[in-house]
């Protein structure tokens, strides 16, 4: 290691030492204090899915919470946060709450999906008088996207996805030249094929897409409203094409004679195999968004 | 955001305590909870204990020594009876281990993973087999999954173990999806009180199953010979005539 590294390192240690870490700690004022609270809610929100909710909402949330972030306007110079005397206290009863509900939570639950938001209200009424709140209303309004997600998920039936999604295996596949039947819901190959059902109907990456169309809508908004509108009806398409190519996929490792074909048929069935394909198409999603965007922006720029 | 605050050096203590205190107790607390959240996470107890005595035609059936119920962070274990089944036509003994499981996200619900708690339930060689469930309701035909294997001890190739799990809807099977219970109607739409519970977040779900395990001694040629194949039918018939006795028979709640 040269000199200029280990001083580097010497100088890092000693700024995480104790009385360096306090020293830091007093200087904090209250907007920092506030912010460092935020972050750690934050935290405390991800830590808590992790162990407790399903992989698909762990990405939510992931997503949810980035995209308050992005919507939340800068704050002025010399802000700090001034509560309102009754908001003060009802903040702090928001979050205790939360935190009793948190270490309450041990399964997959419903009401985990409620928990950003409240905790994103106790946070802001800590921020600001009731009277001022308006500039939060963005995130907030992001916040409420995951129990609305959480809702639609649970109330929507997937019968007619996955017959659709189904279909889609289906041309996917001949488009690839294998030869495929498909019954319903069933696909099939020679030598096996698959039955698309529940969760492999594929109504989680394609609300997934749409909550980072809602964010991107919010965030970046395209010129015209129909533009808007479109983002809104090619984000559930790309979800369930890219859910397509996972199926088929599935169908190919069924009737593969791959080594251990029972691990990689679990592994993009279940927990992160599965996630690729949402990335995958959240990927496709917001390439697709900045390349209509910069053709918007070069339009402008040639008037 | 509005400009229009005090400064940094006003510390906000409008409400009675600074706000300092306030930010700080709170986010104290946070990291208090996260780090209590980590290391307190456990699954909880099966709603339901096996049942204590079975009686079954044409077997003689004596209880034997229970195992003490256990907390686990991804699957708690219920309490472990343990059978001995006595075939009156003179067939070999079987052994029978009844397990209620219960896990705390249902992904970790499957046999493989309940042999890793269980090591009387641990199968080092195994293959899965479908039986065909009879006298099964609705429109199409519905069969039990399950491990067929042998034990720690048993000669290498010989079958000498059955296991599946059984949910308390009456699905029997190894693998998480098909365990875990979480998958609603596929056509319909409706809300049961259930649901509803579930939904404003009253009621967590709970996934749980009686992991059964029916085992035979190895036959005395060891590898799959006639016998090992008579044992493996033996099996399979006492499991299809414990699976109705089995479901729902669970004691307390």
């Amino acid at each position: 290691m040269s000199k200029l590294g280990v001083n580097a390192m010497k100088i890092s240690l000693r700024a995480m030492a104790w009385p360096s870490l306090l020293a830091r700690w007093h200087s904090l004022d209250n907007r920092d204090l506030w912010g460092l609270l935020a972050a750690i809610f934050a935290l405390y929100f991800l830590l808590l899915n992790l162990l407790t909710q399903p992989f698909d909402e762990l990405l939510n949330l992931v997503l949810v919470l980035g995209g308050a972030l992005l919507v939340l306007p800068g704050p002025p110079d010399g802000w700090q946060p001034r509560p309102g005397r009754i908001g003060r206290w009802v903040g702090i009863a928001l979050l205790m709450a939360v935190l009793g509900r948190g270490q309450r939570l041990m399964g997959s639950d419903f009401s985990s999906s409620f928990m950003p938001l409240l905790a994103g209200m106790g946070l802001v009424l800590l921020a600001a008088p009731l009277g001022k709140l308006r500039t939060f209303l963005p995130s907030l309004a992001v916040l409420a996207l995951l129990p609305v997600m959480r809702a639609v998920d649970w109330l929507t039936p997937t019968g007619p996805l996955s017959v659709a999604t189904a279909w889609l295996t289906q041309q996917t596949l001949t488009l690839g030249g294998y030869t495929v039947m498909r019954v319903g819901n069933i696909v099939k190959l020679p030598g096996g094929g698959v039955n698309v059902a529940g969760a492999c109907a594929g109504l989680s990456i394609l609300l997934q897409l749409l909550l980072v169309a809602v964010i991107f809508v919010m965030a970046f908004p395209m010129r015209h409203r129909w533009q808007n509108g479109l983002m809104f009806l090619v984000a559930p398409l790309l979800g369930m094409v890219v859910n397509a190519m996972r199926i088929s996929l599935l169908a190919l490792i069924v009737t593969s004679s791959l080594p251990h074909k029972h691990w990689w048929f679990e592994f993009f069935h279940e927990h992160w195999g599965s996630m690729v394909f949402s990335g995958l198409g959240m990927q496709l999603f917001v390439w697709l968004y900045v390349y209509w965007m910069a053709r918007q922006v070069a339009a402008l720029g040639t008037r | 955001m509005s400009s229009s605050q005090p400064g940094p050096t006003q510390n906000g203590k409008r409400g009675g305590l600074p706000l300092r205190r306030l930010l700080v107790g709170l986010t104290v607390l946070t990291v208090a909870a996260a780090v209590e959240k980590v290391v307190g996470l456990s699954a909880p107890m099966p709603s339901a204990e096996a049942p204590s005595s079975l009686s079954l035609d044409g077997y003689r059936i004596s209880a034997l020594q229970d195992s003490a119920p256990r907390r686990g962070r991804d699957l708690s274990l219920g309490t472990m009876r343990h059978f001995r089944l006595v075939p009156l036509s003179g067939e070999p003994a079987i052994a029978l281990r009844l397990l209620p499981v219960s896990s705390r996200m249902g992904r970790d619900l499957n046999m493989d993973a309940i042999g890793g708690v269980a090591p009387s339930l641990a199968l080092p060689e195994k293959r899965i087999v479908y039986l065909e469930v009879a006298n099964a309701t609705g429109p199409a035909p519905k069969a039990d999954s399950m491990n067929m294997g042998r034990g720690p001890g048993d000669p290498a190739g010989s079958t000498t173990r059955l296991q599946t799990c059984l949910t308390p809807t009456g699905q029997a099977a190894v693998e998480s999806y098909m365990l875990e219970g979480e998958g609603k109607a596929p056509g319909k739409l409706g809300l049961r009180p259930a649901d509803l519970l579930r939904l404003i977040g009253l009621q967590q779900a709970r996934h749980g199953c009686l992991a059964v395990q029916l085992e035979s001694g190895a036959s005395a040629g060891g590898q799959a010979g006639v016998g090992s194949v008579d044992r493996q039918r033996q099996l399979k018939t006492v499991w299809k005539n414990l699976r109705g006795l089995l479901i729902g028979s669970g004691e307390g709640t």
